[in-house]
C-alpha cells in the first residue's frame, strides 16, 4: 500500500494519512449545503422584491385608472375675462 | 323616452363601436358642466388592467347611446384628440371631483355629502339631482341614510361645498320612485310656479 503524502500529511511507515483538502469542515462533511442555503436565500429575496414591485405597479395603476365625477370649471364671461386680463403700460 | 341613471355607474363601462362592435376604451371620468347641469363627456382608459389613460377623450356629442353595460359610439373616430375636444373634457381638473363634497343649503344647513350624480338620459344627459349620504341623525328629525335631492337648472359648484337653494328640502326623496316629478316640481317652484 502506498500513497503519496501530500501537504500536511504524515508518513507512518509507508501508510499515508493525508489531508487532501484544506476546505472548511462543513463543506467536507456535507458538500453542497452552503451553496443550497445561498440559493434559497436569493430566491426568497427575489420573491419579496417581485411581490413589492407588483404591489407598487398595482397601486400606481389603480390610481392612474380610477375615475370620478368632475365638475367643469365655470365658463368665464366676457366681463370676467376682461377683468382678469393683465393691464399696465403698453 | 328618458331614463334616470347614476353617473358613477358609467365609470369603467366599455366604449363599444356600432360599426364593428369593437371594445375600444373604457370610461375613466364623467365630466359635467355645472352651469348647464349636463354631462359634457368622458375621459377614457385603455382596455386592459395594466394599460393607462388614453390620450383621446369622448365628448358627449360623439356618444350614440349609454346603456347599462356599455357606452356606444358610431366608430373609432368618435374618440377625439384632446386638442380637438372642448377644454373642459380634454383637461378636467381632478380636484373638482364632486363625490364626497358637502352639500349645503343657501341658509347654511348641511344636507349631506355627494355620493352620486343623478342624470336623466335623453338626447342630452341632464343632471337632475344628487344622491347624498346624509349625516347620522335620529329618524324623524331629518332625512337619514341615502337620499336624493333635485337640482336647479344651474348648479353652484366651487371649492369643497356645493350650495343648493333652501327650497330643495321638501323635495328630498329616499328613492328614484317619483324623483322625476320632484325635480319638475322643484324647478317649477324656483321659477315661481306653484308646485305640482
Amino acid at each position: 500500500l502506498h500513497a503519496e503524502v501530500q501537504s500536511g500529511g504524515v508518513d507512518f511507515g509507508g501508510v499515508a494519512l493525508a489531508v487532501v483538502d484544506e476546505a472548511p469542515l462543513s463543506t467536507v462533511t456535507n458538500p453542497g449545503t452552503r451553496g443550497g442555503e445561498q440559493m434559497t436565500a436569493l430566491l426568497v429575496v427575489l420573491v419579496i422584491v417581485a411581490v413589492l414591485v407588483l404591489a407598487a405597479v398595482f397601486l400606481v395603476q389603480r390610481r392612474r385608472r380610477s375615475g370620478g365625477v368632475i365638475a367643469a370649471p365655470p365658463q368665464q364671461s366676457a366681463g370676467d375675462a376682461a377683468r382678469d386680463r393683465p393691464t399696465g403700460p403698453q | 323616452m328618458s331614463t334616470i341613471a347614476a353617473a358613477t355607474t358609467f365609470i369603467a363601462l366599455p366604449v363599444v363601436t356600432l360599426d364593428d362592435g369593437d371594445d375600444v376604451a373604457e370610461v375613466k371620468d364623467v365630466v359635467y358642466d355645472a352651469d348647464g347641469a349636463r354631462l359634457i363627456g368622458f375621459t377614457l382608459n385603455k382596455r386592459g388592467w395594466f394599460r393607462g389613460p388614453m390620450k383621446q377623450v369622448l365628448p358627449w356629442s360623439e356618444v350614440a347611446a349609454v346603456g347599462r353595460d356599455a357606452v356606444m359610439v358610431r366608430d373609432t373616430n368618435a374618440l377625439t384628440e384632446r386638442d380637438d375636444a372642448p377644454t373642459e373634457v380634454a383637461e378636467p381638473a381632478p380636484n373638482r371631483n364632486v363625490i364626497g363634497n358637502v352639500v349645503l343649503t343657501d341658509e347654511g344647513v348641511e344636507l349631506g355629502t355627494v355620493a352620486d350624480l343623478i342624470v336623466e338620459l335623453d338626447e342630452e344627459a341632464t343632471v337632475v339631482g344628487y344622491q347624498l349620504d346624509t349625516p347620522a341623525v335620529p329618524p324623524g328629525q331629518h332625512h337619514h341614510g341615502v337620499v336624493l335631492i333635485p337640482l336647479p337648472e344651474q348648479i353652484s359648484v366651487s371649492g369643497d361645498a356645493l350650495v343648493v337653494p333652501k327650497e330643495v328640502e321638501p323635495f328630498i326623496r329616499d328613492d328614484l320612485t317619483g324623483f322625476g316629478g320632484a325635480v319638475e316640481s322643484f324647478r317649477s317652484q324656483l321659477k315661481g310656479a306653484p308646485p305640482t
